[in-house]
């Protein structure tokens, strides 16, 4: 009785686990200001991308702020020297900070929104062992929201903190009818489906503290959170051809999984501003990632009832996916700015930065192929802004651009098993972004 | 039988959004104040509630304001003499409304405005039986999907003001292809986006004297779905063939829909709202399509358009210690669903609504409770209690 064999094993196949993957702001940062300082924006944010950086920021805001920003990247990958597949991620940014006083309590509100162009989420899977690179696959296209809320608990030291809702999956699908055997095209199958998206919360905050003008220590943590894809899929009805009495008669063939979809780690970010001298800014940021906590697959579990042929039926155990083991990663980052100029109510700004990330990513030893590599960046950005433009502000308006580049080391991955071929895996992401400031 | 699905299939249907009906601001309404006053305030609403009643209004308030409230709802339905399981409503209501202090040529001309509600477990829900399984087509989940909108209102006139929105909704597109590898095992390669949908809403609000106030919002269908398609190339990997196979339906449908009203302030400190809604429901698609080409065709919803009619009155007491606002109001929505619908069924609703707004200074407490009771069907019987809180806050 191969077909209820083999239908688990297709069935399992589907079931190819997802790489570890976090949210596209970790990968490309909020804002261009922060991102043409290499994303050392831990102490660094006033704007809206403190939403990101550190919501304890959003306090030291003295006016309603409104960010709009667009950025571009584009991945170039390659296996053993060879050009691989990788789409571009482009999408707006959005934020605004909403300060405000309660008597002698000084706090903000702030919201940020970083919408894809491509959609509000992308899911690629491949087989199990398929080579693929887990840092920037569909990790880029998903949608991210944010709301904190910050308080200043006294002069200079802020608190601040807020929920980020993303969504895991729950339910049932279904079909019902007769599959024809010998043309699959005489099939006449419906569908029911009753499936929940389930509100995941984790949690973000951050403290903010100026002991001095020239100086500002911020601490941001971000959580954890596991998207789990929790299915039962039942196929019911009959086996057989139109016109013909049915092979199998009323059976039904069942299967649940619990597979683990996105998972991000919970993350600390230490951050250094010094002020060295007026028109010179530098920020150093140290962001520590346990991607040591994430899960493995899980089973799935199967029934089927087939009549008089159940007896004949031997489904394939399904496969048992080995821990990730992925590794925890300490990430520095160093961004300088340069006020150029400042005069005539006009201010120009130069920005520099570098990153070092390490993969999470051991070698890849054994039948899985996680194509990943430790990662160096360089950033550019340049920012202008005016003081009360045309009249129509009491604030300032200014606009940010950024370009970097960041280069995914070559990385050789030895098999031991020599039946399976050794890969080397590399890349380079280019990105550029822009980001209109208003200060009201 | 069986043709293989998968997790992965079912997975990338989840992921679309609720099921084949409609969201909390079209049966409940978006803010306390409106849902005690029968979903009126496309002619006076100028918090976040008016990113879906009328964006025109944003720019009519005099400072930010953020809101946070809880939305409850009791639902208690029966088709055929049968109980029906239907999770009761819980969620968030999160809102702003933010005047952009422009100076110059744009001062007090310019608004932005937040809503968000976000059920308390449930983001969505995509639940469709059967095509042939009766059920209450417009009521079972309808306040199980997020909402999301966002509006900007510009200031025309003194008198006049206008405002664009956009109601945000996700559908599901992808393709999954079953291959054998090189060892024979069976693998699968999938490609699923979840793109954006989105749903107009612009309005009109016209301050025709200090007492009279009109307005006139029009919302465009959203309609958000999923559509998969699962192809192979397994050859003789497998020892039956397997069909194309299609999943693919509406996950979230509010019609095309225009809603005109007009507030009246009778004397100082009393409000009178009247309006009524047309709603486009014969364009209703169906909830779930077959699966492979062969299987019968479904038959149509035969649904038809409805009008609602609404009235509601607001009294502010004249206390100087605590200004208080008593709320009232009526609304009818009539059933699209024809009397002999035989899958689809639905009923009408009258609905009564009560509220007490209570002005705190920079804050605002409003409370509402309403009561739906279904009538006009043979087969659908049973109420849904509704009641909820606010708090919103100037900044």
């Amino acid at each position: 009785m191969r077909a209820p064999a083999s239908l688990a094993a297709l069935f399992a196949a589907l079931c190819a686990a997802s790489a570890a993957r976090a949210n596209p702001i970790d990968a490309f940062g909020f804002g261009a200001r922060a991102a043409g300082l290499a994303s050392a924006g831990t102490a660094v944010a006033d704007d809206a991308s403190a939403n990101y950086y550190n919501p304890g920021a959003l306090a030291f805001a003295s006016s309603l702020r409104l960010d709009l920003g667009y950025r571009y990247a584009s991945p170039h990958l390659r296996l053993d020297g060879k050009d691989q597949p990788a789409d571009a991620a482009h999408g707006s940014q959005i934020g605004v900070v909403i300060p405000s006083r309660l008597g002698p309590l000084a706090f903000a509100v702030g919201l940020a929104l970083a919408l894809p162009d491509q959609g509000l989420l992308e899911v690629k899977t491949q087989p199990y062992t398929a080579p693929r690179f887990v840092a920037y696959g569909s990790r880029l296209q998903r949608l991210f929201a944010a709301a904190n809320l910050a308080v200043r608990l006294a002069p200079g030291l802020s608190l601040g903190g807020g929920l980020s809702f993303l969504s895991g999956t729950s339910g049932a699908v279904g079909l019902q009818g007769v599959v024809g055997v010998t043309n699959p095209a005489t099939s006449t199958l419906v569908s029911r489906i009753d499936v929940s998206l389930l509100s995941v919360r984790y949690p973000q905050a951050g403290l903010l503290w100026e002991p001095d003008p020239r100086v500002r220590v911020g601490l941001a943590f971000r959580g954890s959170y596991t998207l789990h894809l929790d299915t039962t899929l039942r196929i019911e009805g009959n086996l057989g051809d139109p016109g013909y009495a049915p092979l199998v008669k009323g059976g039904f063939f069942e299967v649940q999984t619990h597979v683990v979809e996105m998972f991000q780690p919970w993350q600390l970010a230490l951050g250094l501003a010094l002020r060295l001298r007026p028109d010179l800014l530098l920020a150093l940021d140290a962001t520590f990632a346990r991607w040591s906590a994430a899960p493995a697959q899980q089973p799935l579990t199967d029934s089927l009832d087939l009549g008089a042929l159940t007896p004949l039926v031997h489904l394939t155990p399904p496969p048992l996916y080995p821990s990730p083991d992925l590794r925890d990663t300490v990430t520095p980052r160093a961004g300088v700015e340069w006020r150029a100029r400042d005069r005539d109510g006009v201010a120009l700004s130069l920005r520099s930065g570098a990153a070092y990330e390490r993969s999470p990513v051991p070698e890849q030893t054994s039948e899985t192929n996680l194509a990943d590599g430790d990662k160096l960046t360089f950033a550019l950005g340049f920012g202008v802004e005016g003081q009360k433009p045309w009249g129509l502000l009491d604030g300032s308006a200014g606009l940010d651009l950024h370009l970097s580049a960041t280069w995914m080391l070559p990385r050789a991955n030895h098999k031991r098993d020599v039946a399976q071929p050794d890969f080397v895996a590399s890349g380079l992401l280019w990105q550029a972004g822009t980001t209109a400031r208003l200060r009201f | 039988m069986g043709k293989a699905l998968s997790s992965r299939v079912a997975a990338v249907v989840l992921l679309a959004a609720g099921a084949a009906s409609a969201s909390v601001p079209d049966v409940i309404g978006l803010g306390a104040r409106s849902a005690a006053l029968a979903g009126t305030g496309v002619s006076y609403a100028n918090g976040y509630e008016a990113t879906w009643l009328n964006p025109a209004g944003l720019v009519e308030a005099p400072r930010a304001r953020v809101t946070l409230g809880w939305v409850l709802g009791d639902p208690s339905l029966r088709l055929d003499g049968a109980a029906r399981t239907v999770e009761t409503t819980s969620g968030a209501l999160i809102g702003a409304a933010l005047p952009l202090p422009f100076t110059g040529a744009l001062r007090e001309r310019v608004a932005l405005g937040l809503g968000l509600y976000i059920p308390g477990r449930v983001l969505n829900r995509a639940h469709s039986p059967y095509p042939d399984v009766p059920r209450l087509a417009l009521l079972e989940t309808r306040t199980q999907v997020v909402s999301a909108l966002a509006s900007l209102s510009v200031r025309l006139t003194d008198r006049l003001s206008a405002g664009l929105g956009l109601e945000a909704l996700a559908t599901l597109l992808g393709e999954i292809h079953l291959q054998p590898d090189a060892q024979g095992h069976i693998v699968s390669v999938t490609d699923e986006r979840m793109v954006w949908a989105t749903a107009p809403i612009a309005g009109l609000r016209a301050r025709i004297a200090d007492s009279l106030r009109l307005g006139l919002t029009l919302r465009g269908a959203s309609a958000a779905g999923y559509d998969l398609r699962i192809t192979n190339s397994l050859g003789s990997t497998l020892p039956i063939g397997v069909p194309m196979l299609r999943l693919a339906g509406s996950a979230q449908y509010d019609p095309l829909q225009a809603q005109v009203e007009g507030s009246w302030a009778v004397r100082e400190g009393l409000l009178l709202a009247l309006g009524v809604t047309w709603k486009r429901w014969s364009e209703l698609p169906l909830p779930t399509e077959n699966a492979t080409p062969r299987t019968p065709a479904q038959p149509p919803s035969g649904y038809h358009d409805t009008l609602v009619p609404r009235a509601a009155l607001e009294a502010t007491l004249p206390w100087q210690f605590l200004r208080t606002q008593l709320r009232a109001g009526y609304l009818y929505e009539s059933s699209p669903a024809p009397p002999d619908a035989p899958v689809l069924v639905d009923a009408g609703r009258h609905v009564f609504s009560l509220g007490l707004g209570l002005d705190l200074g920079r804050a605002q407490l409003e409370l509402f409770g309403a009561v739906h009771a279904l009538a006009g069907s043979p087969r659908a019987q049973g109420r849904l209690l509704v009641g909820g809180a606010s708090l919103g806050l100037e900044l």
